[in-house]
């Protein structure tokens, strides 16, 4: 049967195709060439036509172009001629060199003047010319109403020479030109006349250009007047082929004839542009007229060869040829793809007649007929093939002969491939079968050629089944010999050895006949000597036992003894029973197990070394290890505690239920929450140390737990520590004083609560922030230099009171006591700042002082009123007595007397002076009740001088009875404090005209005293810090910032009254005291 | 009626009367002394309570004129002493000290006039006018 089958399902498909569908394809491209052919030579013809057109536009408007620059050459020369009266032969020759007319007018004959001439003057201008230029003639002869004549032409060429003394009038067509140009008085064109200049064989057409040329000043707007004005003409010769020559040099494309339309007379073509004998039909034909010097000119224009020669026709006509070969070459391609498939379609007919054949003849065959290619793939089998290698007929397909065969005895079977053909091979080999057993086969090859490739027909036949028995038997010898493993086979009866092994010789260094000589006995004993029963009982035991595993000593040939272990196992084969006995050498194994005992010992050593405690407990909490460290802590010795229950016997008693918890947590694998944990333990002196556990379960193999292994770190120390500086950073966070650590730059690392509300900034503001954030600018350079070399050079500590300016701008003094902090190696790493808020205590400390002051000042005022009221009172007795002797003696001198008068007046008022100023600093006065206006009177009079020196106007106003109780002098001062700052406030703010009013009055709670200046006002922004300490307005110099700070404490705190403020519009300043009322007598 | 005739008036008046003055500063006593001589027939003057008492117990005097401040026995101790003596008698404060508590003291013994230091003489001539007028 073969793989490849042709025409089981092929066969189903017709593979030919309808013999009309090459000829459809033909007619489809014959077609599609064609229009493509139309389509092109379309585009070709429309491009040539535009082409065409855009030559005719170009070459008619230079052709107009040219014209027109000829009619500015005439006009140029009227111009010329007018602008002088006369013209003689050399201006005209230098006027025609100066316009270059052959140069920059190619086709321009000349430049010419022809003068008009009655018949009467004839015969003069005959005789004058004849004189001036020599050989000149007037012609033609003849008697003629009006003559003209050429007088200059230029350049003077031989032709042009001709053309001197001629009269155009005498030939009608010029007539007519030179008619009209007079007539209409511009520049007109004459019809094709052969020109006078025609002196040789090469005739041309040509045509004249006249400009009428009148008298300069007369009037030209009738015909009369320019027919009666006229003097002559500035004309020009043309030769057309030379005119139109020039023009057009240079431009291909196109050709063309000029007719003259408006005189048909004079046969109408005026010039063409090609040569007649060589026309072409040109397919492309313009006409054009333009009008030139008042003729009509019309252009026949025909495309030239040159044109045709840009674009070839023939190009469409490639496409067309090209098209059709295509066409052809398609068609017959197609032709015979149909023809072959139908070829095709015969032989696959025959084909699979002979396939059924083929098949019919492997189903029978009764060898094992399998046809290989050359990559050793299943091409063709017989079915009795697959039932030796037990295949299916469905799994056959896509097999090779990897599937039964070894790489290389496969190797060796696709060696005869592309072999003789002839020669038929015989080879043994194995195949294997789907069970993967081996078959021993014979194959006859044959290797096979079809269509060049090369094919193996293998025919195999099974051999026989002994071929596999040997082999077994073989494999197992060399199995039992190449085993590491002694093996023996004893007879069960007699202990004989029937066999030994290579590893058993090998391993005693007997040779197997020398064991067979000895005996087993002979270098076994057994490891109890005690036992020895003999070999034979131990025979005995394992018949009855059939298997049994003993262990011995067996002595080698050179004396060394190997412990053995000996699996021996009773058979019995064709009557006899045999012991087979394989014997391991073991005492590898024990030097093993020695060693992993060491190990232990070690494990247990570097135990004992480390520095934390370590302690395997056991399910129930018993101590199973201990080490070294564990029992130093606890003071134990660890036999003592091996054995003993942890819990129960070494943790205090309060601490073990919490333990207990751990444990069972722990073992029950819930160690994440336990692994770490803290608690003390119970040394033996009964005293406690705190011990760190760090816990983890043993487990068994299987997982379960079976046991805690913990170590311990020795805490009781460490947690004093921690627990000392935890305190003292308490401390120091605490403090109620602001505590601000920096680093040795002045940065500021630490500030702790009280510093943070000090200084009213948030911690995260303060750090890294150097410490001068609090500069007040109040302290000189100086101050900080002493600070910083105390600290940093002395690194000693600095004490003293800074004022330390806060985040709300508030100055508070500070006293600080900054010292520097060392590392181990004495370097500074940080300064301490202790910041106490001294401010009040200040102020206070200033009041007192004040107060003390006063009182002495009290004191000195009391004396000083003392001591002067004593010379004083006698001024005044003296006084007194002059006055009354004068009255006594009857002659009174009264102008003595007024100034006694006068005299005690003065010392009165200065004893009241002092008094009042003694009064005033009087101490601990108690309170009294007093009208206010009193006391307002007071201040007026205790600053009556200042108040008058600044020209200040006082109005003292209000209510007259109102009374308050309160300390009197306190009041006072505060309203000289006030009045002191409205004086300095009118100096500074200039004010000129000054008023204060001190206003007295009352409200339900308090009685009122207000203060109103015109003195400027205050500030907004000032306004709200005006009671704080050390904020004044004021320069340096003047103010101290404590006068209404103390105002405030004295109004505030000692009177209990309020003290307030307001501005009073933008000029003036309102303060207000409120004071206490009397208590109502009831 | 101005100074100078309420002057005459008292001077009319007072001939006869006797006049004790105690004041410890020389110089005032003295010119004192002057004036009250030009009003008042006998004028006997001490330095201080304990000599002014002594005079006082001789001879009586009309009129007491006292300091308060004074070494050795003040104004106050003395008058104490007169009133002791004799309760009626006509008696004049002159003093450079206002302070309550003596106003206080003085109000107690019975002393009606006081007249400040330095004294205003005017003040003082009518303050003895009423004393004269009173005691006549």
């Amino acid at each position: 049967m073969t793989h490849d089958k042709p025409g089981t399902h092929e066969t189903k498909r017709d593979l030919s195709w309808p013999m009309w569908i090459p000829y459809i394809i033909l007619l489809l491209m014959l077609a599609m060439t064609y229009s493509l052919w139309k389509i092109a030579e379309k585009h070709y013809q429309q491009q040539e036509q535009q082409l065409f057109k855009t030559k005719v536009a170009e070459a008619k408007s230079r052709i107009e172009m040219r014209l027109h620059n000829y009619e500015y050459t005439l006009h140029a020369g009227l111009a010329f001629m007018n602008a002088s009266d006369d013209v003689t032969r050399a201006d005209w020759q230098d006027f025609d060199k100066t316009l270059h007319t052959k140069h920059f007018y190619p086709g321009i004959q000349g430049l010419g003047y022809a003068l008009m001439l009655k018949p009467a003057e004839l015969k003069d201008f005959e005789k004058k010319m004849a004189q001036e230029y020599k050989g000149f003639g007037f012609f033609p002869a003849g008697e003629r109403s009006e003559y003209s004549a050429i007088v200059y032409i230029e350049p003077q060429d031989a032709r042009n020479k001709a053309a001197l003394g001629y009269d155009m009038y005498s030939e009608p067509t010029r007539r007519e030109a030179m008619q009209r140009a007079r007539d209409l008085g511009v520049i007109a064109v004459s019809g094709g006349v052969k020109l006078v200049q025609e002196i040789d064989e090469n005739m041309q057409q040509g045509i004249l250009m006249y400009a009428p040329h009148y008298k300069r000043g007369a009037q030209t707007q009738t015909l009369a007047q320019r027919r009666d004005a006229l003097l002559g003409y500035v004309y020009s010769p043309f030769r057309l082929k030379d005119l139109m020559a020039g023009t057009l040099e240079d431009f291909e494309g196109v050709d063309f004839e000029l007719y003259d339309v408006s005189d048909a007379a004079s046969g109408n073509l005026l010039y063409r542009s090609f040569d007649i004998a060589k026309e072409h039909r040109a397919h492309l034909r313009a006409s054009e007229l333009i009008v030139v010097g008042g003729r009509e000119w019309r252009f026949e224009f025909r495309c030239a060869e040159e044109l045709h020669l840009q674009h070839p026709d023939n190009e469409p006509l490639l496409f067309a040829l090209f098209g059709l070969i295509i066409s052809l070459l398609l068609f017959s391609f197609l032709y015979y793809l149909v023809r072959s498939r139908q070829k095709l379609n015969t032989i696959n007919a025959e084909l699979l007649v002979s396939g059924l054949w083929l098949e019919a003849l492997l189903k029978s065959s009764t060898e094992g007929i399998h046809v290989l290619n050359r990559q050793g793939e299943l091409v063709a089998w017989s079915r009795s093939f697959l039932q030796m290698l037990g295949y299916s007929e469905s799994e056959a397909a896509g097999r090779g002969i990897m599937d039964w065969s070894t790489m290389h005895e496969a190797e060796v079977i696709l060696g005869n491939a592309g072999h003789n053909v002839d020669e038929q091979r015989l080879i043994n080999t194995l195949y294997r079968n789907t069970k993967g057993e081996s078959i021993d086969v014979e194959l006859a090859i044959r290797a096979i050629e079809i269509r060049g490739e090369h094919y193996l027909y293998c025919s195999s036949r099974e051999t026989t089944q002994r071929k596999i028995e040997l082999n077994e038997l073989y494999l197992f010898r060399e199995l039992i010999n190449s085993s590491n493993d002694m093996i023996f086979i004893l007879s069960l009866e007699d202990g004989e050895i029937e066999f030994a092994n290579q590893a058993a010789i090998d391993l005693l260094g007997y040779s197997f006949a020398e064991m067979k000589a000895m005996g087993i006995s002979g270098f076994r004993r057994p490891l109890d000597e005690k036992a020895h029963e003999g070999f034979i009982s131990h025979l005995q035991e394992l018949k009855a036992k059939q298997k049994m595993t003993d262990y011995a000593i067996v002595t080698c040939k050179n004396g060394r003894e190997i412990l053995i272990e000996a699996n021996a196992r009773a058979l019995s084969y064709e009557g006899r029973g045999y012991n087979i006995a394989i014997v391991r050498d073991i005492s590898k194994r024990k030097e093993a197990e020695d060693a992993i005992l060491k190990e232990k010992e070690a494990v247990k050593r570097y135990l004992d070394i480390v520095d934390v405690m370590i302690l395997v407990l056991d399910k129930d909490k018993n101590v199973e290890l201990i080490n070294r460290r564990g029992c130093e802590i606890i003071g134990y010795s660890a036999e003592e505690v091996i054995g003993k229950n942890w819990v129960e016997h070494f943790i205090p008693e309060r601490f073990r239920q919490q333990v207990k918890v751990v444990g069972s947590r722990l073992l029950s694998n819930e160690k994440e929450s336990v692994g770490r944990f803290e608690n003390p333990v119970l040394t033996k002196s009964g005293e406690e140390r705190l011990i760190a556990w760090r816990n983890t379960f043993l487990s068994d193999e299987k997982g379960n737990a079976i046991g805690i292994l913990t170590s311990g770190d020795d805490i009781t120390e460490r947690k004093k520590t921690e627990n000392e500086l935890l305190r003292l950073s308490q401390v120091v966070g605490q403090n109620p004083y602001p505590v601000i650590i920096t680093d040795e730059k002045g940065c500021i690392e630490y500030v702790n609560a009280a510093g943070v509300e000090q200084s009213g900034y948030s911690k995260e503001e303060l750090l890294g922030k150097n410490m001068n954030i609090f500069n007040s600018g109040l302290h000189t350079e100086e101050l900080y230099q002493e600070l910083w070399r105390t600290i940093k050079e002395e690194r000693s500590v600095w004490k003293g009171t800074i004022v330390d300016k806060m985040k709300n701008g508030e100055l508070r003094d500070c006293r600080s006591t900054i010292f520097p902090l060392f590392d181990k190696k004495g370097r500074i790493v940080n300064f301490v700042s202790f910041k106490e808020d001294i401010t009040e205590r200040k102020i206070k400390d200033k009041l007192f002082v004040m107060q003390t002051r006063q009182a002495q000042m009290g004191e000195i005022l009391s004396m000083i009123a003392h001591q002067w009221r004593q010379p004083l009172a006698t001024i005044n007795a003296i006084s007194g007595k002059i006055r009354m002797r004068e009255i006594f003696q009857e002659k009174e001198e009264s102008v003595l007397v007024e100034d006694l008068c006068k005299i005690e007046e003065q010392s009165l008022y200065l004893s009241q002076t002092i008094s009042d100023f003694r009064d005033l600093f009087h101490p601990d006065r108690p309170k009294e009740e007093i009208r206010l206006r009193t006391i307002i009177a007071r201040a007026a009079d205790l600053l009556d001088h200042s108040i008058k020196a600044y020209g200040i106007t006082l109005e003292q106003d209000g209510d007259e009875e109102v009374r308050v109780l309160t300390y009197a002098n306190e009041v006072l001062q505060v309203l000289i404090t006030l009045i002191r700052n409205s004086i300095d406030a009118f100096v500074e703010n200039e004010i000129t005209e000054r008023r204060i009013s001190l206003t007295a009055g009352r409200n339900e709670a308090f009685a009122t005293i207000s203060l109103s200046d015109n003195a400027g006002g205050i500030k907004a922004e000032a306004l709200q810090k005006i009671f704080l300490p050390y904020f004044t307005t004021k320069a340096p110099a003047h103010g101290t910032g404590l006068g209404l700070y103390m105002s405030k404490m004295l109004i505030e705190e000692h009177c209990e009254g309020k003290i307030e403020v307001e501005v009073d519009g933008t000029s003036g300043t309102v303060f207000t005291l409120s004071l206490p009322l009397p208590k109502e007598p009831r | 009626m101005n100074f100078k005739e309420s002057v005459r008036a008292l001077a009319e008046q007072a001939k006869g009367f006797s006049v004790l003055y105690a004041e410890d500063d020389r110089l005032i006593r003295e010119q004192t002394c002057d004036i009250l001589r030009m009003i008042f027939s006998g004028v006997e003057t001490a330095c201080n309570g304990k000599e002014g008492l002594k005079l006082y117990k001789k001879r009586r005097h009309d009129l007491v004129i006292s300091d308060i401040l004074m070494p050795e026995m003040n104004g106050l101790e003395m008058i104490k002493e007169i009133r002791a003596i004799n309760p009626r008698q006509c008696i004049m404060v002159s003093s450079a000290c206002e302070e309550t508590c003596y106003q206080l003291q003085l109000k107690a013994l019975d002393v009606s006039h006081f007249i400040l230091k330095p004294i205003e003489i005017e003040q003082m001539i009518e303050a003895l006018h009423a004393l004269v007028i009173s005691k006549a």
